[in-house]
């Protein structure tokens, strides 16, 4: 790898452990802006959506890491 | 502007600095042990001059961004570094990942140094280089954190006297130890910051697309009350996981 790309990797890093878990947030993310644009939902809901939505993104990426440490362990 | 107003910011802010600087010093120590202090102090002020360049071009730019995007990116970025530090902490809790052990660290950083040793130069580049990469890059994070917890909302000043004030701790106990700080609970401050980090970059995120938090900025303590019960409800789900 060449040395900016060395060193944006690093930059990366320092934000990204797991891709699937920044993945996933970056998509809650747009969902949630998209659903914050729009009348459809009040606040309080997609409020209480997003904290719901990040909350089981976080639980099920630490159960399939846990999972899949154990298979390959 | 009140205590209550600017009180969160500054712990936050002072807590992940503190476990960037510890992480940091850990590196500095092992490196002015081993290799001399001039060479290491040499890397440590290139790291730091080259934050100050960092933060001198970024002020600006932060100051002419609209308030909205402002909060978009910083709260992208707070929810980013957050949550990456919540899943670490939860998967050491869980027993998934070892936990972070600083005297293990030290002491293999002093081998790696030791087995590079080189005579005869002034300056020790090896010893310099590792010492400038660490400081930046721990540096950055606490870059990051300063602004993302200050700048949206007004407050990087009190932000950024949180981070200097744990800088200059963490600095000062490891020159009078001169050994690395091990006994503070790294797991749990990591948990604790990534959790406050967290619910910080929600909220700028959610202030940013329009989402009216009730209560305003007392939302911030519904948001850490049900991160922390999420990472509590993950540690025991990843442990139930591992052990199948």
């Amino acid at each position: 790898m060449s040395m900016p790309g060395r060193a944006a990797a690093t930059i990366a890093g320092l934000f990204i452990d797991d891709g699937t878990l920044a993945i996933c947030v970056a998509l809650i993310l747009a969902v949630m802006g998209f659903m914050a644009s729009t009348p459809w939902l009040g606040d309080a809901a997609t409020g209480a959506a997003f904290v719901a939505t990040i909350a089981i993104a976080l639980l099920e990426n630490v159960v399939r890491s846990a999972w899949f440490s154990q298979e390959k362990g | 502007m009140n205590l209550l107003h600017f009180a969160p910011v500054v712990t936050t802010s002072f807590l992940a600095s503190s476990v960037e600087a510890v992480e940091a010093m850990t590196v500095v120590l092992a490196a002015g042990i081993t290799r001399g202090w001039k060479s290491t102090l040499a890397g440590a002020a290139c790291g730091l001059a080259t934050l100050a360049a960092i933060v001198a071009l970024l002020g600006p730019a932060l100051a002419a961004a609209p308030l909205e995007a402002l909060q978009v990116v910083t709260g992208t970025l707070l929810l980013l570094f957050g949550i990456r530090w919540m899943r670490k902490a939860i998967l050491r809790y869980a027993g998934v990942i070892a936990m972070r052990d600083e005297d293990a660290l030290y002491a293999r950083e002093r081998t790696a140094l030791q087995g590079d040793a080189a005579a005869g130069s002034r300056i020790d580049v090896v010893a310099a280089l590792g010492v400038f990469k660490v400081v930046l890059l721990e540096g950055l994070e606490v870059v990051v954190i300063v602004i993302g917890v200050g700048a949206a909302g007004g407050l990087l000043i009190p932000a950024s006297m949180g981070a200097i004030a744990a800088c200059a701790a963490v600095v000062a106990l490891g020159a009078i130890l001169h050994r690395p700080l091990s006994r503070v609970p790294e797991n749990a401050l990591k948990l604790a910051v990534g959790t406050l980090v967290s619910a910080f970059g929600m909220f700028w995120f959610g202030e940013g697309v329009g989402i009216r938090w009730p209560h305003g900025e007392a939302a911030l303590v519904m948001l850490v009350a049900v991160l922390l019960a999420t990472a509590f409800a993950g540690t025991r789900l990843a442990r139930w996981a591992a052990r199948r």
